[in-house]
């Protein structure tokens, strides 16, 4: 439930509306993959944020919890 | 199309017996300064929609509340505007001019900009609740949603409750503070609030038990009030806490373990078999678990808030909380998989006994039983939706996976069905073959199915003999169906007569496809609105060619109005053919240009037969006013030189005349009267009067102008003679007068032509001649007079440029550009909107709309609006 951060991976390009809703995530392109980078609220957002990627027809590759960014 | 809304779509749920307060989140959930969105998510059953429907009670009526709950189906068979469209007029919000889209259609844009617009008049702020959009696959709604909600100012708000982030921008609402969230760490359950529910259920804990509790369900809703449904009547508490919470067991082994085993065996089956079920009546409950006790049941567990409740639908009906059920499910197909297609098909069983044809399908499609699902629509004759709807209705929806060897009668008809309404005839016509030689050896249900889906194939193919013969064994068939039978389908007869009118009209016998389209057009019962369309249009242009232009106008009016109402986003194409053919022959060429644009196939499938042939008319005809006679020609060559072979015409029998007839007068007047005289010989029924009057005008082409004359009079002189070749026939004779110098002859020919084009203001033939006679009329100027009132015909706001009732003049004429920026500041679109949808930049838009204004003398855009409509422009 509580606050993590996340890797996700997806095939291709993402499309500008995604991205301007991704403005709290780190978007790194590495062709042919996206990667998003970023601290997630809870896991109601890890799953809205893989929704919406389905939902765009994009191919998701990996999802992974890493260590915090020490900032 | 029809569907009974069910009410339990829009009560607010019903608080259960034990309810803790939780002020703490009913306060985070409106602040003071209340924002426009408020999202409420978190895993399933944390108390989501308890909250929400807490808040939603309380606020009181004087909020406004409309409460929507959504399921999966929802956003496969369009439903999700007439939901909540149906929730805001259910608590009192008029909505007068919005029509949510009829499936197969998705919410057009104008659908969706006239919608906001009507929310931000209300004189009071609404609130949409929307419960369990994740639940919502396909994430269209969301777009449609944030574009209404944008533009509804500040008349509405939205709560949004689901598992899991919708894919709005909530970021960007974020930055701008125009969000509320309460997530799932909000709604775990406090200490303070757990020993409340605790409390509410009579357990007691000892202090480490109750801490060991909370830390296992980690403040989970649900987690809690399982393990107090598993308390109740259990000895020794703590006892069955330490059990419990020492291990990492899952939610559904607990469930199973301790939630299901605490309930008596005859209590325990009940569940478990009903979990099938999504909202049912205890009658309903009964037929499936053959449990004479299923009300006494249901009532003991919603007192036990034992995770159901009554919907508040009458007769009496519940449901189970999503999760629980969920789990049921699982438990179900875990212990008895084998019991779990039986129940679907018993539930089958009894809905379709009671009329519920749809739920019944849904329930044979779950159980994995195609044909059963199949017969039952079969037997429903609910053909006919499917025909309408194809994939995208909730028919639809549920059948289009049927397999393709599903074999059955029923199953090939349902396959054929959509794959004619998908537009791939072939297909349809192959699952067709597999019925049989015929449906005849039948019940009639199948049989009356099997015609329809022969009828809607015949027509896909143009084949309108067979269309003919397929609609009159379908309308025997429909008579011996019983009444109360057929009037749960009018779609049905709308179905038949379209296809009938307009097999009719393809053969010519247009006398009767008027007096049957007539009927399909009057037909206004819900689930009709798309033959009817079409039945509209198809009169409309039949109206124009016989130069009724009044009626035309007001039936293609009528069906573009439906058009829009239930969400396309183009005017139908036949429709805009007619209304270009009236203005071209009402000489004005601006609005024919306009109408013929929007009647332009956008690329969406095969452009129909009649609207490709009206379209080619009325375009040669315009080019031919302009002068350019070649081009128009062209038009008229190129459209009746397309392949057809003869057992399937490309257009209908009386329009390929009338392109003849045109093709002839063109070739006449650019100097071929020969082959002129030689197409309109070679037409069937060459004597008819319109033929007539074209050899007429070619034997004057030829310098024979007495033979001209002879011909042409009989035409003059007998009745019954459409009006628009009547009109003709005089001004040919006009010309042929005014040729021989004999002015008294052609002022009489001129003043019977105007005084026969005068009630429907057709002032293109006219104008046409005026050149050739103008001398003759010189010096009489109560035929001047006469002509030039034509402009201004009977029923016309006026003429298309000059006075406008305020006295400006249009000065400057409007570019093409500024004229579509004029006809979408009409539809009152914002600049913004306006600039998207012209794929130009804002401030371009502004440059035009500075323009018209200019160009109208007006100061405002409603001014500049109201002044272009008084001058005809838009």
């Amino acid at each position: 439930m509580s606050e993590a951060t996340y890797e996700v991976r997806v095939a291709g390009a993402l499309p500008d509306e995604l991205l301007r809703e991704l403005r709290d995530l780190t978007v790194t392109v590495e062709p042919p993959q996206t990667v998003l980078h970023g601290s997630l609220p809870d896991q109601s957002a890890l799953f809205g944020l893989l929704s919406r990627i389905h939902g765009l027809g994009l191919r998701l590759i990996e999802v992974r919890q890493v260590p915090a960014d020490p900032r | 199309m029809t569907t009974d809304l069910l009410a339990s779509k829009f009560a607010i749920p019903e608080p259960p017996p034990f309810m803790v307060a939780r002020p703490r989140l009913i306060r985070a959930l409106a602040p003071d300064r209340a924002p426009p969105v408020v999202v409420v998510t978190g895993p399933a059953g944390t108390g989501k929609t308890q909250l929400v429907a807490q808040w939603a009670r309380e606020t009181g009526p004087a909020d406004h509340v409309a409460w929507v709950t959504l399921e999966d189906e929802d956003a496969r068979t369009g439903m999700f505007w007439t939901y909540v469209v149906a929730g805001l007029r259910a608590v009192g919000m008029s909505l007068p001019a919005v029509t949510p889209p009829v499936p197969p259609s998705a919410p057009s844009r104008s659908f969706l900009t006239r919608l906001a617009a009507q929310i931000a008049e209300q004189p009071d702020p609404a609130v949409l609740v929307l419960d369990d959009v994740s639940a919502l696959t396909d994430p269209r709604w969301a777009t449609e949603l944030e574009f209404v909600a944008r533009h509804a100012g500040q008349r509405l708000r939205l709560v949004l409750v689901g598992r899991f982030d919708p894919p709005m921008p909530l970021h960007r609402y974020r930055l701008a503070g125009r969000l509320v969230e309460v997530r799932g760490g909000d709604l775990a359950f406090t200490r303070q609030e757990a020993a409340e529910l605790l409390a509410w259920h009579g357990i007691t804990l000892s202090p480490p038990a109750f801490a060991a509790l909370l830390e296992h369900t980690e403040g989970w809703a649900a987690g809690l009030r399982l393990f107090a449904l598993a308390l109740a009547g259990h000895g020794d508490a703590d006892r069955l806490v330490e059990t419990t919470t020492g291990e990492e067991a899952t939610i559904a082994e607990y469930f199973a373990s301790e939630v299901l085993r605490a309930q008596p065996p005859q209590v325990r089956d009940f569940l478990l078999h009903t979990s099938v079920l999504g909202t049912f009546t205890p009658e309903l409950a009964q037929a499936l678990t053959g449990s004479p006790d299923a009300h006494r049941i249901l009532a003991d567990l919603e007192h036990r808030n034992a995770f159901v409740r009554r919907t508040g639908e009458e007769p009496h009906s519940y449901r189970y909380h999503r999760l629980f059920a969920e789990l049921l499910r699982a438990q179900l197909a875990f212990e008895e998989p084998d019991q779990v297609p039986k129940l679907h098909y018993r539930a089958a069983a009894w809905l379709a006994e009671h009329g519920r044809t749809a739920d019944a399908v849904a329930h044979a499609v779950q159980a994995g039983d195609w044909d059963t699902a199949a017969a039952l629509l079969v037997a429903d004759h609910a053909v006919g939706r499917l025909l309408l709807e194809g994939g995208a209705g909730r028919l639809g929806a549920l059948l289009r996976d049927l397999p393709e060897h599903a074999d059955g009668a029923a199953a090939a008809l349902v396959a054929a069905a959509l794959a004619v309404a998908a537009g791939d005839p072939d297909r349809g016509a192959a699952c067709l073959a597999r019925t049989g030689a015929a449906t005849s050896g039948y019940d009639d249900a199948t049989a009356l199915a099997g015609r329809l889906v022969e009828m809607s194939l015949a027509r896909a193919r143009r084949d309108a003999t067979g269309t003919l013969r397929a609609a009159a064994d379908a309308e025997r068939l429909l008579d011996r169906v019983p009444a109360d039978r057929l009037e749960r389908h009018p779609e049905l007869r709308a179905l038949v007569r379209t296809a009938r009118g307009t097999a009719q009209s393809w053969l010519g016998a247009v006398d009767d496809a008027v007096a049957t389209l007539a009927e399909a057009g009057a037909q206004a019962a819900a689930g009709c609105e798309y033959p009817r369309i079409e039945a509209l249009g198809h009169l409309a242009v039949i109206e124009a060619h016989r130069g009724r232009l009044g009626h035309a106008e007001r039936l293609a009016h009528e069906a573009v109005r439906l058009a829009e109402a239930y969400g396309r986003d183009h005017p139908p194409a036949a429709a805009a053919v007619a209304l270009a053919w009236v203005a071209v022959e009402r000489y004005d060429m601006h609005a024919a240009g306009r109408h013929l644009r929007a009647a332009e196939p956008a690329g969406d499938g095969p452009p129909d037969g009649l609207a490709a042939a009206g379209y080619a008319v009325v375009k040669s005809r315009r080019l031919q006013a302009r002068g350019e006679l070649r081009g128009a020609l062209r038009v008229l060559q190129e459209v009746r030189g397309e392949p057809g072979d003869p057992a399937h015409p490309a257009h209908p029998a009386w329009l390929d005349r009338e392109i003849a007839l045109g093709e002839a007068r063109l070739l006449a007047m650019t100097g071929h009267p020969d082959e002129a005289l030689a197409l309109v010989d070679g037409l069937p029924d060459p004597s008819r009067a319109d033929a007539t009057v074209v050899r007429a005008a070619a034997l004057l082409a030829q310098g024979q102008p007495e033979r001209a004359d002879d011909a042409v009079t009989p035409v003059t002189e007998a009745a019954g003679v459409p009006t628009p070749v009547a009109v003709d026939a005089w001004l040919l004779r006009a010309s042929v007068a005014a040729g021989a110098g004999d002015v008294g002859r052609a002022r009489e020919a001129l003043r019977r032509a105007l005084r026969l084009a005068a009630p429907q203001g057709q002032r293109r033939a006219p104008h046409q001649v005026w050149s050739q006679v103008r001398r003759v009329v010189r010096e009489d100027d109560e035929l001047a007079e006469q002509y030039r009132a034509l402009g201004r015909g009977p029923d016309r706001a006026g003429p298309s440029v000059g006075a406008d009732p305020s006295g400006v003049l249009v000065v400057d004429p409007l570019s093409q550009r500024e004229l579509e920026v004029l006809g979408r500041m009409a539809e009152m679109l914002p600049t913004e909107e306006i600039a998207a949808s012209m794929y130009v930049s804002v401030n371009t838009v502004k440059t035009h709309i500075r323009s018209i204004l200019r160009k109208l003398s007006a100061s405002r855009r409603n001014e500049a609006v109201r002044r272009a409509r008084a001058l005809g422009l838009i």
